[in-house]
């Protein structure tokens, strides 16, 4: 097997603390998320040109942006959600820089935020989620101002843990739905929106800094989360055991925190997971034979097994944000504290 | 002693004391842990740093465990830069036809209006306490009725509570969920609709490849549902297949086969469906389709093998497993590039009675099998398998008989992979295709009658592979030497017999133990003579590079990997070994390596290498090479050996190329660049792959790609016409006017005769001056305020409709229309008018400014009577309504010089274009001006894509213009005419009559 190479195409340092980046769908365009010095917000969009990066678009915005998707848009408008250091959710336009909605989500820091059923992906109502410091994860419908549709906090009294990640998944039909949240005491949730209830939950031990589905359109099927310890756990979600819940499989990845884990959007058993030591590494799930085992009429899911397919070191800082380009295969771009973007090729991941 | 203790307490590792750190140790232990906490203890340098220990360490802990987590090296990322030249421009080219195609689909996708049907917003809830409810399950304590509680018991309705444990029990487990089969495509525009099908077609695979085949089967519905394609219904014909739904499948087929009729895996899956729903005869018609296209097809030839039994004996039915091969059709379907893959794998198969990875299991008293652990390299070559079963005329005759399919199943390349198959479920091995080489050697080299081995040393061998398996280098290494020393021995006493190749085998089995245990010399000195028996032997030739390569001689490995590659472009190992040496080369000495150590590298590139540089030994410094020839290698030997590399290569090469013509012609332009780009790895000196890539990549508009490669044939030869011609076609594409009108000029000049040149070129020019022109009147009109809007567009729908109807032939309709949409009728647009009086004059004051290169076409302009830009036809002619209207058409044609007819005409050739020409054509045929029709029809034929659109015409289209002709000749036979039958006759070839 001819192995993929992790190939830095293209890099440019910036004047301002990146956190995020996004790859504007159908387009060859992305946009960071980030902060300047001064506490505002940096919004900026750049374009691949035939050898190097065209800066398109210059937004400052009045709060520092923390985090940033495009899930919840549709594919004419390609609205920008941000999530930033006050709580606030804005959707930006991002041809003329205007906010077309915004509100105060949460009292506290907007650490993740994730979105379904825009762009194609997911069956259903365009939903954004957010997760912020205040422990909440509300759920937003862009139709709807100033209130959540849905909202899971914990209760009165309990210790408010710190949300680090928020994500969507089980969107395959219009009415199911649901979301998967990581804390800082490694407490993983997975709250089920059609019932309104907590699905399942667990703990890796340590704060979970990014949970992902292998993809949000389908029947839920894998879910990874990272952890600060170097090491991240794969469930196969297929299948839930009342009694042992998901089948997963822990890896250890990189020698630092697992900032994020992303998956391949042409191929769900692919994902890069990206390092504190400015570290990117490839792996590849390979399902077991039989991915169900059936014990006195319950079943149990079987974990298959994790490929380490390659790895790269791009920095020397934490790798804080990433994304593949929907639209062709292998390319991506992130974004690392050492305030410089970058554009990655990752090749043959055709012919794994 | 104490302090030994202490060490070790201090360390915390308690198992490993410092004699564990020794050579010897390492060397004899076989504990994978044990050898995981050696290397971390050495790595953490407590008791000292010893690189080479470190190396030695990990070198055993890769042969014990070569997916080892200790084993992973962190590595910086490569930059573009640091890549190969021709590597990094394909990326760069690849990634800027990327974006340029984006901003296409952007322009065209921003009218679309999206009117979802979205669901209602979700009713705001709060969920507090985010745990999950324990007491959900249990907590519902129905109070149990005491047995003497005869008072309830009375109340207690049986039926009742059985219907509650019904109730309760599905909740439980309701995990299969109800995927819509159908996807509403309302509101979509053709981009968002076709990308969707696309993403629904992926998620069918991937669920497929998990071995979910309902949700497989619902994902291709739905994506069928938004687009239907060939590929998605044959994908979810398979998944029917394999969820036993043999009516369904047959059905799927069947649509499949109505939109592509020779569909092949259609035609295998359709056959097996019949054959399950026992209509036997129906499948065996299929199946010999398949095998009169396909006769090595070897699914095929099982399938009809089993229908065969079936037909005179009905009832009986057989399960055929087929589950490996079919995963990778699915493969294949979303990449082409494993399609040569699949190809060579496919009838592999066959031949082996069980076609399991693992080696072992492989019964040994099979004499058509090796039984070296080595199936890679005993089984790569069927010379080797001959010799070890010469009474198998099974397997030898098809081996002989079919060029393309190797004899045998190949497994992965190396021998480290060889162990780890074992546990692999679903073996993905990339098959090396040298099988396709070697037997193509085989037909060339004359026929050596070749012994088998004989029994003592064929046990030796297998002894030794054991060894050799459970990683016992050593002992391998001394049975193998064993073994050689009695097969010379052997070959002195028996001159009769021939065990050429059988030696090379065992010396080649060797090597791979000696470059196991670290022992590189002996390796490179194994491998020079199973070169010395076998001189095209990709095996030795990448394991001498690798053994090289860790002594540092990356000269010489380069050289190795190079030939190796040369030899067989699919030797992955050869490839990544090449890259990686050639970076080594580049850090040391610097990026210009290739020229500081010409000769060798140039040569080793062309397809004449000689023989004797691959014998070439290692010297001491890469820079200084010294020449050596093995001893016993006389030179006549080598040329006979160099000349039949290179006829290896030849005929692949040919064969690549002629499947690469093929892939053109039936429009698969994707694979057929890749056969192109295998062609330019093997010989790279070749003009027309280069050529014929960069029409590929001009078909697949990927404009920046065609130019690239354009350039590089033009570089390997000044002048080749085509490359020329068809990088100012990829130039004009991509704006590059100028550029593109001097490719054409050169062209012309090179080839005076060439039309089509011509015609492009004057194109060109008009095109050119009309979008000169066009800004210039945005500016004026802007001054005076007048509707700047509309005429702002104008000159972008322009490009944007001829690239559109550049782009393909079926979507020429939207071409037509848009345009229609401004101009109402010719007659009643005064604007247009008035924009062609303002075209008049600016014309006159470009003219007098003098314009030089537009010389040309400024003289033949004027010679037309009413002025008019292929662009204002194209519009006048677009606006005609009825479509049917030909006295209409017929004005405008009167207008245009005949001589400007394909100028005017343009790239906008259209079946529709042909026939309404036609129709005019009769009409003055009708008025007896045969000439004018005659030359009309003739001057349309030298149109841009004319010969495309003809081959589209319709049947009905095509009588017309038939009688047009039949019309035209009727008129030579009896009125005069400065035309004769043969012109007309000519003329009728033209449009494909």
């Amino acid at each position: 097997m001819e192995k993929p190479q992790i190939i830095s195409h293209m890099e440019k340092s910036v004047n301002y603390t990146l956190y995020d980046c996004k790859w504007i769908p159908r387009s060859a365009k992305f946009v960071t998320i980030g902060s300047h010095p001064r506490g505002t917000g940096a919004l900026h969009v750049y374009e691949i040109s035939h050898r190097d990066l065209i800066q398109l678009k210059v937004y400052e915005t009045p709060t520092s942006l923390k985090c940033g998707t495009f899930a919840a848009s549709s594919l004419q408008s390609r609205h920008l959600a941000t999530g930033d250091f006050k709580g606030q959710l804005y959707v930006w336009d991002l041809e003329n820089g205007k906010p077309v909605y915004q509100c105060d989500a949460h009292p506290e820091i907007i650490n993740a935020i994730d979105g379904v059923g825009g762009m194609g992906v997911g069956e259903g109502a365009p939903e954004l989620v957010t997760g912020s410091r205040d422990g909440a994860v509300k759920v937003w419908d862009v139709r709807q101002r100033d209130a959540p549709v849905a909202c899971m906090e914990p209760e009165d009294g309990e210790d408010r843990r710190d949300c680090w990640t928020v994500a969507f998944g089980d969107a395959y039909n219009s009415e199911e739905r649901c979301v998967c949240a990581g804390y800082d005491n490694g407490d993983v949730k997975m709250f089920d929106l059609r019932n309104m209830s907590v699905k399942w939950e667990t703990n890796i031990k340590n704060g979970v800094c990014s949970v992902e589905f292998d993809r949000k359109d389908i029947s839920m099927n894998k879910l990874v989360a990272s952890s600060l310890e170097g090491k991240f756990r794969v469930f196969d979600v297929r299948t839930h055991n009342s009694k042992t819940g998901f089948a997963s499989l822990e890896e250890k990845a990189h020698k630092s925190t697992v900032w994020l884990v992303k998956h391949l959007p042409q191929n769900r058993d692919i994902f890069m997971t990206t390092g504190g030591s400015g570290s990117l590494s490839l792996w590849k799930y390979d399902y077991p034979v039989k991915r169900v085992k059936v014990e006195d009429g319950v079943k149990t899911g079987v974990a298959g097994s994790l490929q380490y397919l390659q790895n790269a070191t791009l920095s020397t800082q934490p790798v804080c944000g990433m994304d593949w380009s929907p639209d062709k295969l292998g390319l991506a771009v992130c974004v690392a504290f050492d305030q410089a973007l970058r554009v990655i090729i990752v090749t043959k991941l055709n012919r794994i | 002693m104490t302090a030994q203790m202490f060490g070790v307490d201090d360390r915390g590792d308690k198992d490993v004391t410092l004699d564990m750190l020794d050579y010897k140790y390492i060397d004899e232990c076989n504990n994978v842990k044990e050898m995981e906490r050696i290397l971390k203890v050495l790595r953490s340098a407590k008791d000292g740093y010893y690189p080479h220990l470190i190396r030695h360490c990990e070198n055993k802990l890769t042969n014990l465990d070569p997916k080892n987590k200790y084993l992973r090296k962190e590595s910086p990322a490569i930059s573009s830069r640091d890549l190969p030249s021709e590597d990094r421009d394909q990326l760069t080219n690849g990634l800027s036809d990327w974006s340029k195609e984006m901003k296409n689909e952007l322009k065209s996708e921003v009218n679309g209006v999206h009117e979802n049907n979205l669901p209602p917003i979700r009713s705001s809830k709060t969920m507090k306490g985010n745990r999950v409810k324990k007491g959900d399950v249990g907590s519902k304590k129905t109070e149990r009725i005491r047995s003497a509680d005869y008072k309830s018991w009375d109340k207690y309705d049986v039926d009742e509570e059985c219907k509650k444990v019904d109730e309760q029990n599905p909740v439980v487990h309701e995990t299969k969920t109800s995927i819509p089969h159908k996807v509403s495509a309302e509101g979509m525009t053709d981009e968002e609709r076709e990308m969707r099908a696309g993403r629904e077609k992926d998620k069918g695979n991937e669920a497929f490849k998990a071995g979910d085949f309902e949700e497989a089967l619902a994902y291709y519905s739905r994506s069928i549902s938004l687009i239907r394609t060939a590929a998605s219904i044959n994908n979810r014909a398979l998944a029917y297949l394999r969820l036993e739904r043999w009516e369904d499948a047959r059905m799927d087929c069947d649509q499949v086969l109505m939109m592509e009729e020779d569909n092949l895996k259609a035609k295998l899956r359709r056959a097996s469906s019949l054959k399950e729903m026992k209509m036997y005869q129906d499948a065996k018609l299929d199946l010999d389709f398949v095998l009169e296209k396909e006769p090595n097809n070897a699914r095929a030839k099982k399938l009809l093998a089993e229908v065969e039994e079936k037909i005179p004996k009905r009832g009986h039915r057989m399960e055929i497993s087929e589950v490996e091969e079919d995963e990778d059709e699915i493969n294949e379907e979303t990449s082409p590039a494993r399609e040569q893959i699949q190809q060579f794998q496919e009838p592999a198969s066959t031949q082996e009675p069980t076609p399991t990875e693992d080696s072992a299991s492989i019964p040994k008293s099979t004499p058509a099998q090796n039984p070296t652990p080595y199936q890679d390299s005993a089984t790569q070559d069927p010379r080797s398998t001959e010799s070890s079963s010469p009474a198998d005329p099974a397997s030898s005759s098809t081996a002989t008989s079919s060029p393309e399919p190797p004899p045998q199943k190949e497994f992965s390349s190396t021998a480290t992979n060889l162990s780890s198959n074992d546990q692999t479920t679903l073996p993905r091995c990339e098959p090396l295709t040298q099988g396709n080489i070697e037997v193509d050697a085989q037909e060339i080299e004359p026929e050596i009658p070749q012994s088998p081995l004989p029994m003592k040393i064929e046990a030796i061998k297998t002894s030794a592979g054991e060894f050799y398996r459970s990683g016992q280098y050593g002992e391998a290494s001394g049975k193998y030497t064993q073994a050689i020393t009695q097969l010379k021995m052997r070959m002195k006493k028996e001159s009769d017999c021939n065990y050429s190749h059988a030696l090379a085998v065992l010396f080649n089995n060797r090597a791979a133990c000696m470059l196991k245990s670290g022992n590189d010399k002996s390796c490179i000195q194994d491998c020079d003579s199973v070169l010395e028996l076998k001189p095209a032997d990709v095996k030795a030739l990448v394991r001498r590079g690798s053994a090289y390569e860790h002594m540092e001689k990356y000269v010489q490995a380069y050289n190795d990997f190079r030939q190796a590659q040369v030899a067989d472009w699919s030797a992955s190992q050869a490839q990544d070994g090449a890259n990686r040496v050639a970076k080594h080369l580049r850090d040391l000495h610097g990026p210009g390596w290739k020229d500081k150590l010409s000769g060798e590298f140039q040569k080793e590139l062309q397809p004449d290498v000689t023989r004797e540089q691959s014998n070439k030994v290692p010297a001491s410094k890469p820079k200084k090479k010294t020449e050596k020839k093995l001893p016993s290698t006389t030179s006549v030997k080598a040329e006979e050996m160099e000349a039949k590399r290179q006829k290896i290569r030849q005929d692949l090469f040919t064969k690549l190329k002629s499947e690469g013509n093929e892939m053109v012609r039936s429009g698969k332009y994707n694979e057929a660049v890749e056969r192109y780009t295998k062609c330019i790895n093997i010989c790279p000196e070749e003009v027309a792959s280069y050529t014929n890539r960069a029409l590929c990549f001009l078909k697949l508009k990927k404009d920046l790609s065609a130019v690239h490669d354009c350039t590089e044939a033009i570089k390997l030869d000044e002048g080749n016409v085509k490359a020329h011609f068809r990088r100012g076609q990829a130039r004009r594409n991509l704006g590059m006017m100028t550029d593109a009108e001097k490719d054409f000029v050169k062209v012309i000049e090179l080839d005076p005769k060439n039309r089509s040149a011509k015609n492009d070129l004057d194109a060109l020019r008009t095109e050119i001056k009309s979008t000169t022109k066009r800004k210039i009147e945005i500016e004026e009109v802007s001054e005076d305020e007048e509707e700047p809007e509309e005429s702002g567009k104008e000159p972008d729908a322009f490009v944007s409709s001829q690239v559109k109807a550049e782009e393909d032939v079926a979507r020429d309709e939207s071409w037509i229309q848009a345009p229609r949409d401004e101009l109402p009728s010719p007659c009643e647009d005064d604007d247009s008018g008035s924009s062609e009086v303002k075209n008049e004059q600016l014309d006159t004051e470009e003219g007098g400014k003098g314009k030089p290169q537009n010389e040309e076409s400024t003289l033949v302009l004027p010679e037309v009577p009413e002025k008019m830009t292929p662009y204002e036809f194209g519009n006048l002619w677009n606006s005609i309504q009825p479509k049917t209207h030909v006295a209409a058409y017929k004005i405008i044609l009167d207008k245009v010089s005949l001589d400007q007819i394909p100028v005017m005409v343009s790239n906008k050739t259209t079946d529709h274009v042909i026939v309404t020409f036609a129709h005019i054509a009769q009409s003055h045929i009708d008025s007896s001006e045969f000439d004018r029709a005659f030359l009309i029809l003739q001057h349309l034929a030298r149109a841009q894509r004319f010969d495309m659109a003809a081959m589209f015409l319709g049947q009905s289209d095509k009588n017309i213009v038939g009688e047009v002709f039949a019309s035209l000749a009727n008129s030579v036979e009896s009125k005069k005419v400065s035309f004769d039958i043969s012109d007309v006759n000519r003329l009728r070839a033209c449009y494909k009559i």
